[in-house]
């Protein structure tokens, strides 16, 4: 009985909490269409989860495109099918690991650091103060982060999948001396928009599903310095896992 | 005026507020008074609209704020300042923004015009020069000023302070006390303290209200207070550890 009440209590537990973040994003939908309409937050934001993570992402896309030029080149030139090492970065990049490593990346820099700050903002009563100065905090501070976030993630991803080509062209035609035409005509071959695309898709669900998540955890933080630390490692943690959750279903979808 | 009729007020188990019921004049400074944990500050956040009654009512002007929704709460509250316990200053943001924060918001005033404004109420709570200063780089009593040209700035009809001067020394109490005092007549507002200093209680107040156990048990003019016979209300006034509250 014990273990049916302990379950029982989780389930409700969850489906409070899963109510409450599609709450936040509705009011966040309405306040968004909610005139004044204050572009320079939402440009800041847009500079610091974007144009921030820039070298970030730069970096993970470059040597993942090389690494998985590298893998693929060691297990294919068994069978004489160098020649698509190219496309097959190209689809991994694309569909897959392009966004998902970007949303990862964002979860680890942007995220954590939106739940800390509207954490602390919380715990010290400057939330409250918000509605003090007639100015609802979830227009002020959370339809800037997830609109930023929405717009965001997929030009990262973009960016993403871009050093990665050039990452795998390098190690694959540079390195390892694949014929450079045979690389790159196979790669315009078989990776076609439709990946390209059905990616960036997937990055604006993730965008938005991330930053949601960050802005939650940090927006109900309660429970002064412990709650803060708390509410950042539930964030990063949820955020997380549901970008791999969702990857799956929005590839089964998709693909 | 401001009209609390009958709050109750719980989180989870806990019973904070039991009936609450009190009137505050207009143009009065009326101090909530009561032990730590009775309740004061969340009877406060009840008058702004930042926590809502499970029952009852708080009339404002006539107007029944518990039933409003966010938008309408932000309008009513434009009327209000509050000053927090520990000034919840924007801590990214200059005392100049975080002075300004509501002119910049709500107001389409030029940048020189509210530059003007801001300095002014800086002025005001004797802050002059600081406005390019960060909360982090000021003391807690100079927070609590900014704190108040912040909430002074909205030219608001009604002021809360939520203990505005715990945690101070003695002559920065009193300058602060001098100062809701100055600034409630300047601007003829009508002010809630709560507050723990028995001093500071009886320099500002018009009106005197203990809240114990969640509810008002005695109210009045200090000189009322004083001769009240009330034992819990004269064991705190005289801060005995013996008697009815232990």
């Amino acid at each position: 009985m014990f273990l049916f009440e302990k379950i029982g209590k989780y389930f409700l537990s969850f489906l409070e909490e899963l109510g409450s973040i599609f709450l936040l994003l509705w009011k966040s939908f309405l306040w968004f269409f909610t005139p004044p309409y204050k572009l320079k937050r939402i440009f800041e934001q847009m500079e610091f989860v974007g144009v921030k993570s820039s070298t970030l992402i730069l970096l993970t896309g470059l040597f993942t495109g090389m690494v998985l030029a590298l893998q693929t080149h060691n297990g294919v030139a068994k069978f004489g099918a160098e020649g698509f090492v190219g496309a097959i970065v190209g689809l991994s990049m694309s569909r897959e690991l392009g966004p998902v490593l970007t949303a990862l990346m964002v979860t680890a820099r942007v995220v954590s650091s939106m739940a800390a700050e509207l954490g602390t903002m919380r715990v010290t009563e400057q939330i409250d103060a918000l509605y003090t100065l007639a100015t609802d905090p979830i227009k002020y501070l959370i339809v800037p982060r997830i609109t930023a976030g929405l717009l965001m993630v997929p030009l990262l991803t973009i960016f993403c999948n871009a050093a990665g080509y050039l990452g795998g062209y390098f190690v694959g035609v540079k390195l390892l001396g694949i014929n450079e035409t045979v690389f790159i005509r196979n790669t315009l071959d078989l990776v076609e928009l439709s990946d390209l695309f059905n990616g960036i898709t997937k990055a604006v669900v993730f965008g938005l599903v991330i930053t949601l998540i960050g802005c939650y955890k940090g927006f109900y933080t309660k429970g002064g310095a412990a709650g803060v630390g708390r509410a950042t490692t539930q964030a990063v943690v949820l955020a997380s896992i549901t970008v791999i959750i969702f990857d799956y279903f929005l590839t089964a979808l998709m693909f | 005026m401001i009209e609390i009729i009958d709050i109750h007020k719980s989180f989870k188990t806990q019973k904070v507020l039991n009936g609450v019921n009190l009137l505050v004049e207009k143009g009065a400074i009326t101090v909530i008074i009561g032990g730590s944990g009775s309740g004061k500050t969340v009877f406060l956040r009840h008058l702004i609209g930042l926590v809502k009654p499970d029952q009852g009512k708080i009339l404002i002007n006539d107007n029944d704020i518990t039933s409003l929704d966010d938008r309408e709460l932000n309008k009513v509250r434009e009327r209000f300042g509050m000053v927090f316990q520990n000034a919840a200053l924007f801590d990214s943001m200059t005392v100049e923004d975080n002075v300004g924060f509501y002119l910049n918001e709500h107001t389409n005033l030029e940048k020189e015009s509210i530059r003007d404004r801001v300095s002014l109420s800086l002025k005001q709570v004797g802050l002059d020069n600081t406005q390019k200063k960060y909360p982090s780089q000021l003391s807690g009593g100079m927070k609590k000023r900014v704190g108040i040209a912040r909430a002074l700035i909205m030219k608001p009809d009604i002021i809360l302070y939520d203990e505005p001067t715990t945690g101070l020394d003695p002559i920065t109490t009193d300058v602060i006390d001098n100062l809701i005092l100055k600034t409630t007549n300047d601007i003829g507002a009508t002010a809630v303290v709560v507050s723990h200093g028995i001093n500071e209680i009886f320099k500002i107040a018009d009106k005197i209200a203990m809240l114990y156990k969640g509810q008002i048990i005695a109210e009045g003019n200090p000189d009322q207070i004083r001769a009240s016979d009330n034992q819990i209300l004269q064991q705190f006034i005289t801060g005995r550890a013996e008697g009815p509250v232990s």
